[in-house]
This record gives structure tokens, C-alpha cells and sequence, in this order.
């Protein structure tokens, strides 16, 4: 199970407020443990085990070492593990740059303060910015300029 | 014996800038006109163009020395305007002895004319008119991140700037066009907008039926066609409200007039208002656009798109028509295009099952054979 599938099933339980969400694909289990009520989600992913069973609790940093299985320290996810996820708004064909010859808006590594512009969502010819709502560090691109996002699905982390 | 000569033109092209902002990644404007070659471009807007023309839009005849003395001009400066004004597709008649006099009609934007024909709708709307600007999607966009209210209208009398996605640049003669962006902002969030560019098709639908013109279509997702040529288009940007909602700046152009040099340097079929036999004053139909907008953009806000898809498909020109949707230059899929759904996505009927389509480029397939 891809990291966007994971993150996207994260949200999912955030925002529905359900306590635990089981999810069974194949081979691969994921199970998401929500605990308390958190803004940021922390996942430690397990290794995939002959009988995997992933847990990922939503839940604030300080209590995730309590109330998640240690997890080896190799196969954690950083892309996801910190700081905010900034998500569609929409259906539509994500954009990094104003323009194709224009630079991008933002780069992995580059700093941002709120209100910057960090990609063009658009759809049937509604051209719509999305600015980052806090200040930071892109940590993730998570969608490669010109591709087709769902709505919910993580477009960048800003730690 | 009056020595008498008319500016003709010349085959020159005034580069208008992309009409009312541009569609940045699919590399149509609203109007969609990209050159073949580029006609003179203007920049000698230090001359003081827009004065002059307004001066000489009664269509009498004014003598040099009352237009000097009106609009505070040199001798050479007059003839800079009228060389800037020549190369802009308009006809003037110079004659030494009687002075200069508009041969092509121009309506002048006027705020006061716009708010007359407005009525007791006039409040809504708040509207500037400028005579040249980059971009009026660009401008109000701007002041949608400084949190304007919703209703502002930013009208140019010419657009400058060009930041297509494909680089292309644009045409239209000089009053020949209104070009401008709409502000309004929304309770819902941007995924409730999506089919905006619809709703705002409808609009256009009924203004301009309204003003006479009978057989407007729209094409998916947000031009408008008459007679299967491109009569004008719709551009929208948005952007978040930080206190939720979304602002949305609602960019038009609409061909009134263009002329025949222009045309030739378009590379697509394009019709306007003038050919079609409608001769309409410019402010009066931005008027009838703005009243029609917010009775539209009401009933969208109200009950979705939903409630305005029968009148959308009945414009539709593309109805089971066979079509390509095309992305970043490649043929995605074709098919036989089935209508819109209530989210405003194109339905296309494929030979794997119905298709819904949400971005992408448009085209008809003429069948072979």
C-alpha cells in the first residue's frame, strides 16, 4: 500500500472521527488507531511481515511512543511522519508553475511562509491557487506537475 | 480641393495582450486568439491614446487645432496617436483643412452608462474601467488576496500583458472586444466551484440572447461558439478565503468586432457580434452580463450546478458529437460526447464505458468517411 493511499486513509480517520479504521488489501493489513483527538499524524510504519499488520495511530508526537509498537527505525516514513499535509481542495490537474517555462512555485527543501502560493489546481478552466496555510519547510512533493488529483489526496508536507 | 487621406489597416494587427487573462495551462484566453505572426505591437502608450479616441468616438469631424487645444497636445503628438490608432485597426479620415473625424465606430467604457443600464442592480457591482492593463484576472486577483469584497468589476479598454501557458499572444482590434474579470466571492468550498466556468456559460448564454443573438453554444468546459467559430470564453482563477470560502475572479471576453486583418491572424475560426449582425454598445452589454451574472451565480451558489445543467445542455454544441480530450498535447480518450453530469464533468462515451472528464482539452473528431 502506497504512502498516499496510507496517508489519504489517515485523513480519512481523522476527519470522520472514527476510533479505528482495519483495512485489508491482499497480502497487507493496515490497521489506523486513533487516539485522542490530534492535528498531526504520525506514522510509523511497520516492516512488511509474512502476516503484515500495520498500525498507524493518529495521534499528537509526544504520546506516539507510548501507544504504538516500537517500530524499527529503517522503515519509517518521512515524507509523511511530520509536519502538515497540504491537500486538494478539488477534483483537477495539479500544477507546480504558473506557466510550463515558469519556475515552480516551490521546491522540496525551500522555505514558505503562509499565504505563499504553492501549486494551480484546475478543473473545467477553474484555475484554483492553493497557499500554504502556515509557515515552513516543504518536507514532500507528493504529485508530479500535470497529474490528476483526487480531492483529499495530499499534495505537499510542510514541516 | 481638400487633400483627404484615411488611415487604413494596413494589414497591422494591434496586439491586445491576452484577453482578460489567459488560460495558463491549457493555452487558450478567453478568446483563444494566438498569432501566426505578430502584428506591431504597441507600446507607445505614452501617447496619449485613449483620451484622443474618446474625443473622436462622437464620429463628427474635429479640426487639429480644437483637439489640440482640448486634449493639451503637440502637433507631433496628434500624429502619434493617429499612426498608434491607425496601427490598432481603427479608420480614421485625416483631412488637412476640416481636422480628423472616427470612420469604425467606438464605444467608449463608461462606468455611469454601465450603472444606468445596470438599474436597481447597480449596488451589487462595483466597476473601474481602465484604459490598458496587464491582465484584469491579474489585477483582481491581487486584490482578492488583500480580501476585496465581492461585486468589483475591472474593465479594460485593452489588456497588455501575455502569460499563456503555451506562449501564445493575442489580437483583437481596438474596442472591438469586452474583455473583463468579475470578483465574487463564495461561502462554498473550492470543491463546490468546480463547475463554475459552466454556470458562467449559462450566463453569457442568456445575455446574449438577450441582446439578439440567437444559436450561442458552449463548448466544454468554457468557451462560447456561434456558428461553430469562437465568439468568446471564460477564464476563472480562485483563490481561498482565510475565512473560508473562496474568491473568485471571473475573467470574459466577448467578440464585438473584428477586423478583418485581425482575423487573418488568428489561428482558429472566430466569430463576433458584428458579423452575426449585432451591434451592440459595449456598456450596455456589460450591463446585461453583470445583471445576468449575479441572477446565475445566485441560483449556483443556491442549488448547484444541478439547477442550471438542462440550460447548459441545451446550448451544448458538442451533444453526441464525436470528440478527442486531449492533455499536455496527448489524445486521452475520444468518444461520443454524452452531456455534462450534475458536477459539471463531461461525460464521453468510450468503447470501454462512460467516461467522466474533468479537465482537459476539448475537440470535435471528424469521422472518417
Amino acid at each position: 500500500m502506497d504512502l498516499r493511499k496510507l496517508k489519504k486513509l489517515i485523513d480519512l480517520v481523522q476527519e470522520s472521527g472514527i476510533a479505528e479504521l482495519e483495512i485489508s488489501e491482499g497480502e497487507e493489513k493496515v490497521r489506523i488507531n486513533r487516539v485522542g483527538s490530534a492535528d498531526q499524524a504520525v506514522v510509523p510504519a511497520m516492516p512488511v511481515a509474512p502476516a503484515p499488520v500495520t498500525t498507524i495511530s493518529a495521534l499528537p508526537a509526544a504520546a506516539a511512543a507510548t501507544a504504538v509498537a516500537p517500530a524499527p527505525e529503517d522503515t519509517a516514513a518521512p515524507e509523511v511522519s511530520e509536519g502538515n499535509t497540504v491537500k486538494s481542495p478539488m477534483v483537477g490537474i495539479f500544477y507546480r508553475a504558473s506557466s510550463p517555462g515558469a519556475n515552480a512555485f516551490v521546491e522540496v527543501g525551500q522555505s514558505v511562509s503562509a499565504g505563499d502560493t504553492l501549486c494551480i489546481i484546475e478543473a473545467m478552466k477553474l484555475l484554483n491557487e492553493i497557499e500554504a496555510e502556515t509557515s515552513g519547510t516543504i518536507k514532500a512533493i507528493l504529485v508530479d506537475n500535470g497529474q490528476p488529483v483526487e480531492y483529499g489526496q495530499p499534495l505537499f508536507v510542510i514541516g | 480641393m481638400y487633400s483627404t487621406r484615411t488611415y487604413k489597416v494596413c494589414g497591422k494587427a494591434r496586439l491586445a495582450g491576452n484577453v482578460g487573462s489567459l488560460d495558463q495551462h491549457a493555452g487558450t484566453n478567453q478568446l483563444g486568439y494566438s498569432l501566426r505572426r505578430i502584428g506591431r505591437v504597441v507600446q507607445d502608450m505614452t501617447v496619449p491614446v485613449f483620451p484622443f479616441l474618446r474625443f473622436l468616438s462622437d464620429g463628427r469631424s474635429h479640426a487639429f487645432d480644437e483637439i489640440r487645444q482640448q486634449l493639451g497636445l503637440s502637433q507631433a503628438c496628434v500624429s502619434e496617436v493617429l499612426d498608434s490608432l491607425a496601427s490598432a485597426g481603427l479608420e480614421i479620415e485625416i483631412n488637412e483643412q476640416t481636422g480628423c473625424r472616427l470612420l469604425t465606430p467606438f464605444c467608449a467604457l463608461n462606468v455611469a452608462q454601465v450603472e444606468r443600464f445596470l438599474g436597481d442592480k447597480a449596488h451589487l457591482f462595483s466597476i473601474e474601467v481602465v484604459d490598458q492593463t496587464g491582465s484584469t484576472n491579474e489585477d483582481l486577483m491581487l486584490r482578492a488576496r488583500q480580501g476585496a469584497a465581492g461585486g468589483l468589476v475591472r474593465v479594460a479598454e485593452e489588456q497588455s500583458a501575455g502569460r499563456g501557458r503555451r506562449r501564445r499572444r493575442w489580437v483583437s482590434a481596438l474596442g472591438g472586444t469586452l474583455t473583463f474579470s468579475l470578483l465574487w466571492n463564495f461561502d462554498e468550498a473550492a470543491s463546490a466551484l468546480s463547475s463554475l466556468s459552466l454556470a458562467v456559460g449559462v450566463s453569457l448564454v442568456r445575455s446574449l440572447q438577450t441582446m439578439g443573438l440567437q444559436g450561442v453554444q458552449l463548448k466544454w468546459p468554457n468557451d462560447l461558439l456561434w456558428q461553430q467559430r469562437k465568439l468568446g470564453g471564460i477564464l476563472i482563477e480562485s483563490i481561498a478565503r482565510p475565512a473560508g470560502g473562496i474568491s473568485a475572479v471571473i475573467g470574459i471576453g466577448i467578440n464585438l468586432r473584428l477586423l478583418k486583418p485581425v482575423t487573418d491572424l488568428i489561428d482558429q475560426p472566430t466569430a463576433d457580434l458584428g458579423s452575426a449582425g449585432v451591434h451592440v454598445d459595449r456598456n450596455r452589454l456589460l450591463a446585461r452580463v453583470l445583471s445576468d451574472l449575479s441572477d446565475v451565480l445566485g441560483t449556483y451558489s443556491r442549488n448547484g450546478f444541478g439547477a442550471l445543467r438542462a440550460e447548459w445542455q441545451r446550448a451544448h454544441a458538442y451533444q453526441d458529437k464525436m470528440v478527442a480530450i486531449e492533455m499536455s498535447g496527448e489524445i486521452q480518450l475520444d468518444g461520443r460526447a454524452l452531456g455534462v453530469d450534475e458536477t459539471g464533468a463531461l461525460l464521453v462515451q468510450t468503447a470501454e464505458g462512460t467516461r467522466t472528464v474533468h479537465s482537459g482539452e476539448l475537440s470535435l473528431r471528424l469521422k472518417a468517411g
